[in-house]
């Protein structure tokens, strides 16, 4: 009876505060050998298939894919060129410049088995210079945001989370908006979006680098749906993530230049840097 | 002799890291999410399967200690698996002799009607203390629980004979 009553007050502070999250912390080094026990199995069968694979289709896969860095490359030239124009536009201005983050790719080794919480965890932790706060990315959008690191392992909280919020802007009116989880994979909200608002369904968001904790300019959603019932001041918007959240299999850690140094006291020039 | 002992003590955490394991195996990502909340209650299932068998060596202070694990493996709030854990062992405690002598069948339906129980006090509380919403589905999660029972139990009880 008295385990169970400092089972509730156990959940009274947890729900209440962060003040356990340093136990948490704690705890999650001597933990980490069960994880990685945990994600053995599947990490087993994929490797697996990949060494029985289909040798044709995999040499297509490599031919697509050289193609594919081909591409990429010669947009990456224009984009050097634009970036140090944009950089040199900035300076003229009196802002400060952009400055180019540097990545380091991920492997996704667990997602949370409580379908109420959406987080995953990856294989890179403080030794690999993962720090609190640090900004997730995919190929083609924002996951979300590393909440807690031991050495190996760090979990990511989604931005599909009920407990996650992500500063956007609206890429066709630079309007400046919010994002929300909803607990669920596919969809996210908008909350406090003023019908007078303009806001149509297609419309791209960004994050908007406001709050500090994302940088500008990462796709994060697109409005999937817009009501406005006649007689709200606020209309109901729900949006797409724009990152793979349901079949997350690799996510890229960014570093921002100013934090990484602070948090993990060496250069991020270290880190595999995305230039 | 000293071996048979060191093995004896050994096959508890043993099992239980296996139940933890079961419990964060991820799904295939076709499957839809909701199927989650079916998923036995592995770690709790191995919980109670030592309390019945042994309940000389673990008690619940054990559960407890084992709940705290399990919320920190599955990252879910301090306290969350506790609540119905430690509820759970004190009954089984209190009532291991009868509950020994029943068919598993029979255990398997009183775990699930207890488990219920205890998955609304659990629901109830959270309710109260956790401000996001919480999916009812997750009543569904002690009839899975009582039908994997059987094997957990049969299982346990070879490891037991085998290797303790």
């Amino acid at each position: 009876m008295l385990l169970a009553m400092v089972c509730i007050v156990l959940l009274f502070i947890e729900g209440r505060s962060t003040a356990l999250n340093p136990v948490r912390q704690a705890a999650g080094s001597a933990i980490e050998p069960i994880i990685w026990l945990s994600a053995l199995p599947s990490r087993l069968i994929q490797g697996t298939f990949w060494i029985f694979g289909d040798r044709l289709d995999r040499s297509q896969q490599l031919k697509a894919l050289d193609q594919k860095i081909r591409l990429l490359e010669a947009r990456q030239l224009k984009m050097t060129a634009l970036e140090s124009e944009n950089n040199r536009l900035r300076a003229l201005l009196g802002s400060s410049a952009q400055l180019d983050e540097s990545v380091l790719i991920a492997e996704v080794i667990g997602v949370s088995p409580d379908p109420g919480r959406q987080y995953v965890l990856i294989d890179k932790g403080a030794m690999d210079g993962s720090y609190i706060g640090q900004v997730v990315i995919d190929s083609t959008g924002l996951v979300g945001q590393v909440i807690e690191t031991t050495n190996n392992v760090s979990k990511v909280l989604l931005i599909t989370d009920q407990r996650h919020a992500v500063p956007v802007l609206s890429i066709r009116t630079l309007a400046q908006l919010v994002v929300e989880g909803t607990g669920r994979l596919d969809g996210v909200s908008l909350p406090h979006v003023s019908g007078s608002l303009d806001v149509q369904v297609g419309d791209v968001l960004v994050t908007s680098g406001l709050g500090k904790r994302f940088p500008k300019g990462y796709p994060v959603a697109t409005i999937s749906r817009y009501v406005l019932s006649p007689g709200n001041a606020f209309a109901e918007v729900t949006a797409e993530p724009a990152s793979q959240l349901q079949t997350l299999d690799y996510v890229l850690l960014v570093f921002d230049p100013d934090v990484a140094q602070i948090f993990t006291g060496r250069p991020t020039s270290e880190a595999l840097s995305d230039g | 002799m000293a071996e048979p002992m060191l093995r004896g003590i050994l096959i508890i955490p043993l099992t239980l890291i296996v139940g933890l394991m079961l419990g964060l195996l991820p799904l295939p990502s076709i499957a839809p999410p909701e199927l989650n909340y079916l998923r036995p209650d592995w770690l709790g299932l191995v919980v109670v399967y030592w309390l019945l068998a042994a309940p000389e060596k673990v008690g619940v202070g054990f559960a407890f200690l084992v709940s705290l694990l399990g919320d920190l493996v599955f990252g879910t709030p301090l306290g969350f698996h506790g609540l119905v854990m430690v509820l759970m062992a004190a009954l089984i405690l209190s009532s291991y002799q009868q509950l020994r002598m029943l068919e598993i069948w029979q255990q398997a339906l009183l775990i699930a009607f207890a488990l219920e129980i205890l998955t609304c006090l659990q629901l109830i509380v959270l309710g109260v203390t956790d401000d996001r919403s919480h999916n009812f589905l997750i009543l569904l999660r002690p009839l899975t629980s009582a039908l994997v029972w059987p094997w957990v139990f049969l299982i346990l009880r070879f490891c037991r004979r085998r290797y303790a």
